[in-house]
């Protein structure tokens, strides 16, 4: 206390010092109330950096964060869903963009149109996810942007920043930028066009989920142990045990394979879709063991 | 207080230093298009402008900078041969003190570039995420700043990616990195999330606090919708790593904290 005292009276005596002082903890605390995100995203097949979000609480949908765009792009079939409608230039007012595990966004600037590289990744189904959109400057810009690719989140941080929204119809280089970009796109669009009647459009399918087996498999070797069960899993409720050694399985449908590796053995497992049993041949000591296990659908 | 000053000054100082030491502050203009400009020096020629663009799996230059820079056609790698374009390794690729050597471009005269080159001055290709990938990237258009750290990823060459979508027979699997335990239903009535079907007795879904019957709506962030979200989230967490899990129960919102196991 009597430190406390003593500080007080030193601080009063240097105006230097208290408003130093001052600064830093303004500083400090301005740091900490500025709001920010952990923001998860997707990296798709040919290297975009997905990010999710609702618009007018419909979606989620799904957009390729894009500073190489202008600003918020949707497609017509997911601005219909979000009742967004577009004017004559095809630009429109979004009343709420909501990012998933980050902020909503009130009245975001946006155009509804079909970009053809994004029809032509979604008909040749090359994202491995299908796109809803692209999100720009007018909207990228109101954050502060940390990302890494290695990790599984990027960190959103508020800035205050204003965006200037370009408007086709406005300036002669708007306009000019504008007439350009159309022309391009319907260039593209025959050029995709091109490209799905050759390779093959209309691929894109729902992805299938693989079951639970509930074990914990190891590789010792060339051999394959197990070496833990879930508790009323399915592997426990056909009798395999931890130290079971698996030296062949037979996935439904096809010839059966000798295990050899750990690699070769999840390859195999983890290529069930269905709760069809597979036949698994496991030694138990000098003993061979035959088992069918039924993996459970939905189970994870 | 002399040495209260003193140590604050120090602790401002060291990290300035710090981050001086780790990071390319590099500089960039916002274009009146919203688009991002940047200089590049490209084996050591240049600075060329450039478009910085999340949005391009490759880095682009046109072929006017590539004669510049003296790119030959014998550092030409393999490419499909119908691509009006050419695959080209240049030896170092440089934004600011942010460099990478052996980087793969592509040599096109691109039509979104030709149309900045008219509208915004003077533009010669895109640094897409075949450079900025490796890079751990902060990026602030409000203070006009691109700071790049040496980051762990490698991205992949997406020529390659391209042509093994094509070659993969089938449907894309979905599998959760690690065990959680649990079952997941689609719900009956609708709505936002999945139904817990089962909870498996000791499994870390169990230890978590998850219960039959609550509704999963998300897995470290990311919203479980539907079944297929939930396992492209469940992909995400990987075993050992402790996530957020938010389910709703008899009404209530509960965060919960889970941590999948090793197993399949």
């Amino acid at each position: 206390m009597e430190m406390d005292n003593d500080c007080m009276k030193r601080l009063r005596r240097s105006p230097f010092a208290a408003c130093l002082l001052l600064l830093c903890m303004f500083c400090k605390s301005a740091q900490a109330n500025t709001p920010e995100w952990s923001i998860p995203f997707s990296l798709s097949d040919v290297g975009h950096v997905l990010i999710r979000a609702r618009v007018n609480g419909a979606g989620p949908f799904t957009f390729i964060m894009d500073t190489g765009a202008p600003t918020l792009f949707l497609s017509p079939e997911a601005a219909k869903k979000a009742e967004v409608t577009a004017n004559a230039q095809h630009m429109a007012v979004v009343q709420r963009v909501h990012l998933e595990n980050g902020p909503t966004l009130q009245n975001q600037m946006a155009r509804v149109v079909s970009l053809a590289q994004l029809a032509g990744m979604n008909n040749l189904n090359l994202s491995g996810e299908h796109l809803d959109g692209v999100m720009g400057f007018t909207l990228l810009s109101q954050f502060q942007i940390t990302l890494d690719l290695s990790h599984r989140h990027m960190l959103w941080k508020q800035v205050q920043y204003h965006p200037m929204l370009q408007i086709p119809g406005g300036t002669g280089r708007e306009l000019m930028l504008q007439k350009q970009e159309d022309q391009t796109q319907k260039q593209m669009r025959g050029m995709i066009k091109m490209a799905v009647s050759m390779l093959g459009g209309g691929k894109s399918q729902p992805a299938a989920r693989r079951p639970l087996y509930g074990f914990l498999l190891a590789g010792e070797g060339k051999t394959v142990v197990v070496k833990r069960v879930l508790s009323g899993g399915p592997a426990s409720l056909c009798g395999i045990e931890p130290g079971d050694r698996l030296i062949r399985l037979v996935m439904p449908g096809r010839r059966f394979t000798n295990v050899h590796s750990l690699p070769q053995a999840l390859k195999d497992l983890n290529s069930a879709a269905s709760s069809a049993g597979v036949v698994l041949v496991f030694m138990r000591g000098a003993k061979r063991i035959k088992t069918t296990l039924t993996p459970q659908t939905g189970g994870m | 207080m002399r040495r209260l000053i003193c140590f604050l000054m120090l602790i401002c100082f060291a990290r300035l230093s710090a981050s001086a030491q780790t990071s390319a502050a590099v500089p960039l203009q916002v274009l009146p298009s919203g688009h991002i400009a940047v200089e590049a020096y490209i084996n050591g020629h240049g600075p060329y402008r450039l478009i910085l663009d999340t949005g391009s799996p490759i880095t682009l230059v046109d072929t006017r900078v590539a004669a510049l820079a003296g790119l030959q056609a014998g550092s030409q790698s393999a490419a499909p041969s119908l691509f009006p374009a050419a695959f080209l390794k240049v030896k170092t690729f440089a934004l600011g003190n942010a460099a990478l050597n052996n980087l793969n471009v592509v040599v096109m005269n691109h039509p979104v570039v030709s149309i900045l080159n008219q509208v915004e001055g003077p533009i010669d290709g895109i640094v897409g995420l075949s450079f900025w990938g490796h890079f751990h990237l902060t990026l602030n258009y409000a203070s006009g700043t691109l700071l790049l750290r040496q980051g762990s990823y490698s991205p992949p060459n997406i020529v390659n990616s391209v042509l093994a979508r094509f070659s993969v027979q089938g449907v894309r699997m979905l599998k959760p990195a690690g065990e959680w335990g649990m079952v997941v239903h689609a719900r009956k009535k609708g709505g936002r999330g999945v139904r817990i079907a089962r909870v498996y007795s000791g499994s870390r879904a169990a230890q978590g606090g998850i219960l039959p019957d609550d509704v999963l709506l998300s897995i470290d962030g990311r919203w479980t919708d539907t079944l297929e979200d939930c396992y492209r989230a469940a992909e995400m967490v990987q075993p050992g790593k402790t996530v957020p899990v938010k389910v709703e129960r008899a009404g209530k919102k509960l965060v919960l904290q889970i941590t999948p196991s090793r197993g399949m």
